[in-house]
């Protein structure tokens, strides 16, 4: 931070001044991720592209992606890819493109967020303290109800905020060329790496522009999602305690990634489990 | 909207003319939100050791948590797949191997940490998948 003011609130139980940044609810030193466009949409013929929200953000925004394969389920798609096409973002829209080998409809629930992935964010490391202060203040916070909706609402979807749950907390956006070695995955291609040191291996989520070589299925001006290891392409996120790193065997020239990663770490509570 | 709400800009900007991506918090842009008290919880991770192998060609449940909302939500997940040669993080779902592919679901009743795994490429018996997960209050689908 740049002076020494500004607002936080702690989640329940721990004791504000001397909470661990991820045990803040929020803090005015770093973004929430936050809403600017969700839906359900129906893409009709999966053979054909389509936009499926225009945006005009004027900046190409963090999206997410949930694929409806069967019924009312929900999965997250970190590669923004259904069979039968990719998801990009631009700065005006978020697109699917199809890549014509499927046809047939598709259910699909969109987040388009008020992040850029073009600009670059890194929030201070500021409380990395091994024990927090227990305090009874449950009781207490901050709640803010979207327009026209009661503040007694019991349902967190009616809330902007609500510092009596875990809303997302962006670390850092880093956005820039891929021009490093890779490293253990790929022996060849092309690497970006970022060290953010938060000491556990955070949520994060990673996009590509393919830039002049992404034409013509992977169209230049759009930023695609990229997930974890394997998947559809050959592209590889790894997110590790202090590091996260992108690497594709592929070796185009002018590829850029954006890395958006959390405070956010992995619960300290683990619960074991057989198979079968 | 109306004039009104709240806005907390980021350091460095003039809340009176930061725009919404400027600002930790904006009351017209909501953020996700995942329910602290409920039981069973909705952050967590899970370690799962396999002492077996799942059926060859199929996705395979693993784990369960009942969610207690009345529409499918929003779940994101991490995990860590470790095996003889070596440990692979990443968002779910992800491909680690040739062998599987770790997913994670929602529909109205649950949250699943389910794997689809081809034996053809070899046994994951003594191997682990770690997930840790969070079931948001906002819509999955």
């Amino acid at each position: 931070m740049a002076d020494n003011f500004g607002i936080k609130s702690s989640k329940p139980t721990y004791s504000v001044n001397d909470a661990k940044d991820y045990n803040l609810s929020f803090s005015s030193s770093w973004p929430l991720l936050k809403i600017a466009y969700q839906g359900r949409v129906t893409i009709s013929n999966r053979n054909t592209s389509q936009v499926i929200k225009t945006h005009n953000l004027g900046y190409p925004p963090m999206y997410l992606v949930f694929d409806n394969p069967s019924g009312t389920a929900s999965r997250y798609r970190s590669y923004a890819y259904i069979t039968g096409g990719q998801f990009g973002v631009s700065d005006t829209e978020l697109k699917f493109f199809s890549d014509t080998s499927t046809s047939g409809s598709r259910d699909i629930y969109y987040y388009i967020f008020a992040q850029p992935l073009d600009q670059n964010f890194e929030a201070d490391i500021i409380n990395t303290s091994t024990e927090d202060t227990y305090n009874d203040n449950s009781d207490y916070g901050i709640k803010v109800t979207k327009e026209g909706y009661d503040i007694t609402s019991t349902d967190l979807r009616d809330y902007v905020i609500h510092s009596g749950t875990r809303m997302p907390l962006i670390h850092a956006v880093q956005s820039g060329p891929c021009n490093e070695t890779p490293g253990f995955i790929f022996a060849g291609g092309y690497m970006k790496q970022y060290t953010h040191g938060l000491g556990y291996v955070p949520l994060a989520f990673a996009y590509v522009n393919y830039g002049s070589n992404g034409e013509p299925y992977y169209d230049s001006d759009y930023w695609y999602a990229v997930g974890g290891v394997g998947g559809p392409s050959t592209i590889a996120l790894v997110s590790q305690a202090d590091t996260i790193r992108l690497e594709d065997d592929n070796s185009p020239s002018t590829v850029t990634a954006c890395f958006v990663v959390f405070k956010d770490p992995r619960d300290g509570t683990q619960t074991e489990v057989t198979y079968p | 909207m109306s004039n009104w709400g709240m806005k907390v800009a980021l350091p460095g900007y003039d809340v009176a003319t930061a725009t919404p991506e400027q600002c930790a918090i904006h009351s017209g842009y909501p953020s996700p939100k995942v329910k602290i008290d409920a039981a069973p919880r909705h952050y967590g991770t899970v370690r799962i050791t396999f002492t077996g192998n799942p059926p060859s060609g199929a996705e395979t449940t693993l784990y369960t948590v009942a969610h207690g909302y009345d529409y499918t939500p929003m779940v994101l997940a991490s995990g860590t797949y470790a095996n003889f040669s070596g440990q692979y993080d990443g968002t779910l779902p992800f491909e680690p191997t040739a062998t599987f592919e770790a997913i994670i679901e929602t529909d109205e009743d649950n949250m699943y940490i389910k794997v689809y795994y081809e034996s053809g490429f070899g046994s994951i018996i003594g191997d682990t998948l770690t997930v840790s997960y969070q079931i948001f209050a906002e819509n999955g689908m």
